[in-house]
């Protein structure tokens, strides 16, 4: 049964007011609150702070990196035609979130620091080496993201943090791939999520391979012994099997094996073979 | 001009997309106070103690009520009065109601009753149908835990077994499907100075609640009136379970002598209201070599929680439909309601057909299959024609759209036997039959009532025992009524159904909406013209026989007036043109000990044919689209017929492959909620073609046979047939998921 119980709400105009607020006492900051509300409803009074009027909802670009406001919401990043050019796994990813409504609302902050094992714009960013400005009264740090998530749930943020903003790398790859396994076509809870990105020369020769999953470990990561694996290696379809194999054994290794049923296992197998190989034909593919 | 057969559109539908309605838990009412429920939090127990006088303490709380209260019989009448409105002695299932808290507002006394603390001895429990049936100690009802046993014998199955080339026995089984309508429920009970007792809310059968609230709060029916508000969705799920409701809300209501209102939360619905009965069929089934089909033998059974509900009469349908529509000459079916210690199943959409006739048609593909026939001969030469017999013996005399809609699929589809398609592409037939109405299974209320007022100023009012549900009730009555008095359809309106303006007109279910009440109205209708048509023939000096009613005017020969004169005229005259309308089906008959008889007034007929693709990587299936072409007689609104086969199509996939409602080892639904019970949504709709057949049915309005649940009925063994088209891997059991495929692909 629903009882949500705020006890204040703060909706401050200035980043400056924000982490003044932040500093002085426990507020739960909420963006889009597609996740904050549901937490909410387990009755545990709370004091909310609005960062929508922070203007953090920018996309720019230098010559190395794309740098992405916290509270851009999925609608903006799905459309966004730097997103697209030059970190087009994230617009897929965001593409993907739950449903029109809950892509209006929902922000890319938020779903990073809701660190759900399923969150679909994880395993896109990691792709790119993302990292995360996080402010305070005490200043600004940098978090590589593959470093921010300790557990499902849980983050290296404290409570007297903001986060800023999201900064990728540009990689320029010649091939991109992003699956979502779920149960129907909206509003669909990833039951798994795999992102590639492939540089293949023309000797068709992998230059560098990234991948990552989501739902697959207990935090999104990438899987580097398998990139390891597939660089310099000459593509043929035997070496991407062996690939969805390997991928298969990290997970094992990782989530010590603790699998609902025997199916996800093969499964992963296939989708990670499946993308690479559009990855290798430079499809970006949603689907 | 006639508006019956036009595409003329809901009235409310453009409100409804922006957001309006007056709903249920909407309105309010001065002083009004707030109930919840305290439930069981085990499956099986004795109550020991229920510490009311420390509820009633606590801060907010106006009164608490146990099954002490209740000054009349603690029962909700459906079939068997074996449920009670709040515990007694027993609890029999998770979520079982025990006791109603009444606050001045709805947090407070949700959270008193989620919090009350009960003193209750649990006993073991049985949750498996298999295990509870004849269990020798547990005993939920009676002593072998059968709510309900029918059978059908005809002809001599066990010899015409021996003279068949090929035998298939198999095991089908089906989970709960959550009915998803939009609008949890929710009532509000009025007390009045005179002890009468109002009852608003979202409801499919107002007669059923009027008649919970006269006997559990001990009043005559001329003081209980129900009215129904607008309600967002059913598919069977508002049928019963409103009863038990309402009086959670009257009782307090008229102890306190103050409005109550009660409205269950998503979460709380889910738990403990009712849902499509889970099943287990044994179906055995044999043909000849030239695809004929010698015998069946079924042994369905359905698990009905822990009261009898509607179960005997959901198992009553299931049992008729179990061979689906063909010809078979030797039957044996056994059917059986067992009771376990889980929420109550009632009715949805199907009412226990579609569990049957998933088995049923995946069999018929699986001896195609066998033969190395295509499914739609194998399904050809089997169907029921006019003048075959069902299997209960009856025998059809007219409006059978079956082969009909059959060729319409084939034709607009394309599909060829054999075709070539893409890998990991398939097509599924079903074909699929629905006795209209409530047949012998509830023939004591197969009548309805309707009253029409046509104004002085020309409008027109109506009224109806039956409920507009969002399938467009109210549309489609409108037409009729405009056709049949000769108004445009803007001047009729529809008075929200209230048990106080027409007789026990029964349940709006077993889609009888449109033939029942068309035809009171018919009735209502016709004494109102016979005035008209007097009046008419003075104004125009000609004898009655040679008036005409067209296009707003009356008219003889050349010489017209315009209908509005003649009804101002007369109201001048003070002529009555108010009249009450009363239809009555005709009979219908079921032999308990033969299982034959004339069952339903007539049937409906449908084809599916659904084309999926299934990867053979993950096992996921992609719905590509679906052909479904239904028999209804007479589409009075063609667009709503369609509307209602999109709807059903959509709601039989869920069914099909995705919703999965699961239970834990008490018996308590672990996945309440829709981040967790999966239903299809608006993106998971393929292409979908809906067909309509019109082979009319003599005593319907204009030909309307009923129509509403047929077309989720068939859609679940289409798509599992197109699946096993798609990669020879046959699943028994829904829903058909990624999972299962997966597994079938590996084991071949
Ligand atoms: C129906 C439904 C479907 C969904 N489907 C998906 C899906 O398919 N894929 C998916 O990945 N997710 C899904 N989600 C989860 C959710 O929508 C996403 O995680 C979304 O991105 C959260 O963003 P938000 O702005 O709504 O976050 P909020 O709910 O506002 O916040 C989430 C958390 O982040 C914190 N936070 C937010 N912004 C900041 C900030 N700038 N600085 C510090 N802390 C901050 C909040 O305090 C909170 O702890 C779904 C949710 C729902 C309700």
């Amino acid at each position: 049964m629903t009882m949500i119980r705020v006890t204040a709400y703060e909706n401050p105009k200035s980043i400056e007011e924000a982490t003044t607020f932040l500093a002085k006492d426990t507020y739960v900051p909420i963006a889009g609150g597609t996740d904050v509300i549901l937490e909410l409803r387990n009755g545990m009074p709370v004091k909310l702070l609005d960062i929508n009027n922070l203007k953090l909802n920018h996309v720019t670009s230098n010559k190395d990196n794309i740098e992405i406001g916290a509270a851009c919401t999925h609608t903006q990043l799905a459309s966004n035609p730097i997103v697209s050019q030059f970190v087009p796994l994230v617009g897929i990813a965001a593409g993907k979130v739950g449903s029109k409504q809950i892509r209006n609302r929902g922000t890319i902050g938020g779903n990073i620091v809701n660190a759900s094992p399923c969150a679909d714009t994880i395993p896109a960013l990691l792709i790119y080496d993302a990292e995360l400005v996080l402010l305070s009264k005490k200043g600004r740090r940098i978090a590589r993201l593959d470093e921010f998530i300790t557990s499902p749930y849980a983050t290296i943020k404290r409570n007297d943090e903001l986060l800023h903003s999201i900064i990728c790398k540009k990689n320029n790859k010649t091939g991109y791939s992003y699956l979502k396994l779920g149960r129907r076509q909206a509003v669909n809870i990833s039951r798994m999520t795999i992102s590639v990105a492939l540089d293949i020369d023309d000797d068709n020769a992998v230059i560098d391979a990234c991948i990552s999953a989501g739902s697959v470990f207990p935090v999104p990561s990438r899987m580097k012994d398998l990139e390891k694996f597939l660089r310099g290696e000459k593509i043929k379809p035997k070496l991407f099997k062996e690939a969805g194999k390997l991928a298969v054994d990290l997970m094992i290794k990782h989530s010590g094996y603790r699998w609902s049923t025997p199916y996800k296992e093969p499964v992963l197998a296939g989708l990670i073979e499946r993308a690479l190989m559009q990855a290798s034909k430079g499809i970006v593919q949603d689907n | 001009m006639s508006v019956v057969g036009k595409r003329v559109q809901r009235p409310e539908s453009i409100t409804r997309v922006k957001g309006g309605g007056l709903f249920a838990d909407d309105s309010k009412y001065h002083g009004m106070l707030h109930a919840a429920v305290i439930r069981s939090p085990v499956a099986r127990g004795i109550i020991q103690c229920i510490n009311t006088e420390s509820i009633i303490k606590k801060k907010g709380i106006e009164g608490v009520f146990t099954c002490k209260d209740i000054p009349g019989k603690n029962v909700i009448p459906v079939v068997i009065d074996d449920q009670p409105l709040l515990a007694e002695r027993y609890v029999n299932y998770v979520g079982e109601p025990i006791a109603v808290v009444v606050a001045k507002d709805r947090e407070t006394a949700r959270t008193v009753a989620k919090n009350a603390k009960l003193k209750i001895k649990e006993l073991p429990a049985i949750l498996d149908i298999l295990e509870a049936r004849n269990h020798p100690d547990i005993h939920i009802f009676g002593d072998d835990n059968i709510f309900k046993h029918l059978k059908i014998r005809r002809g001599n199955p066990s010899s015409a077994f021996k003279k068949c080339d090929i035998i298939l026995e198999n095991i089908y089984r089906t989970p709960y499907q959550e009915h998803a309508y939009i609008e949890p429920h929710s009532v509000t009970a009025i007390p009045y100075p005179d002890g009468t007792i109002e009852v608003r809310g979202c409801m499919q059968c107002p007669f059923y609640v009027r008649e919970a609230v006269t006997k559990s709060l001990n009043l005559p029916e001329s003081k209980v009136r129900v009215i129904q508000s607008a309600t967002g969705g059913a598919f069977g799920g508002k049928e019963d379970v409103p009863s038990l409701i309402a009086c959670q809300a009257a009782l307090p209501a008229m102890k306190l002598g103050k409005p109550v209102k009660l409205t269950y939360d998503r979460t709380e619905d889910m738990i403990a209201m009712s849902k499509r009965h889970p099943s287990w069929t044994y179906y055995k089934s044999g043909v000849t070599r030239d695809g004929i089909l010698r015998a069946v033998e079924v042994e369905y059974i359905i698990d009905g929680g822990a009261y009898s509900t509607l179960s005997a009469v959901v198992l009553f349908r299931g049992t008729v439909h179990a061979v689906g529509p063909y010809r078979c000459p030797n039957v044996k079916v056994d059917s059986y309601a067992v009771a376990t210690n889980k929420v109550p199943c009632g009715a949805f959409r199907g009412f226990g057909s579609p569990q049957v006739l998933f088995a049923a048609e995946s069999q018929m593909d699986e001896l195609a299959n066998r033969l190395d026939m295509d499914p739609v001969e194998i399904r050809r030469r089997n169907l029921l024609r006019v003048g075959d017999e069902t299997i209960t013996g009856q025998k059809l005399k007219n409006s059978v759209g079956l082969e009909k809609s059959l060729d319409k699929v084939i034709q607009v589809s394309g599909w060829t036997p054999g075709g070539c398609k893409q890998d990991g592409v398939g097509y599924g037939f079903s074909t699929i039959f629905y006795g209209v109405g409530l047949g012998a299974g509830g023939k004591h209320m197969a009548r309805t009532g309707a009253r029409v007022i046509v104004h002085a100023d020309g409008s027109v009012s109506f009224s109806v025992g039956t409920t507009e549900l969002g399938q467009g009730m109210i549309t489609v009555l409108s037409q009729i009524v405009a056709d049949e008095i000769g108004v445009p359809l803007e001047c009729v309106d529809m008075i929200p159904t209230d048990t106080s303006r027409v007789p026990d007109s029964g349940p709006t279910v077993a889609s009888r909406a449109t033939t029942m009440s068309g035809n009171a109205l018919k009735d209502a209708c016709t004494k109102i013209r016979n005035t008209l048509r007097s009046e008419a023939s003075e104004m125009l000096g000609c004898s009655l026989d040679e008036i005409d009613f067209d296009n707003g005017l009356v008219s003889n020969k050349g010489d017209s007036i315009p209908l509005i004169e003649v009804i101002k005229s007369c109201s001048f005259k003070r002529l009555s043109l108010s009249a009450e309308g009363w239809h009555t089906s005709p009979p219908t008959t079921f032999d308990d000990k033969t299982g034959t008889g004339d069952v339903y007034v007539t049937y409906a007929w449908a084809t599916n044919l659904a084309k999926v693709k299934v990867d053979r990587e993950t096992g996921e299936i992609n719905i590509l689209k679906i052909w479904s072409a239904h028999d209804v007689g007479k589409a009075i609104n063609p667009t709503l017929a369609e509307g209602q086969i999109e709807g059903g199509v959509l709601q039989g996939l869920g069914y099909a492959v995705m919703e999965d409602m699961k239970s834990d080892s008490r018996g308590a639904i672990i996945n309440p909620e829709f981040s967790t019970y999966i239903i299809p949504t608006a993106q998971d709709q393929p292409e979908i073609v809906p067909l309509i057949v019109e082979e009319p049915y003599p005593d319907g309005p204009f030909g309307a046979k009923g129509f509403g649940e047929q077309p989720l009925m068939g859609i679940a063994p289409a798509v599992a047939n197109a699946v096993f088209d798609a990669v020879r891997v046959r699943i028994r059991e829904l829903p058909v998921t990624p999972e299962k495929v997966w597994q079938g692909l590996r084991n071949k």
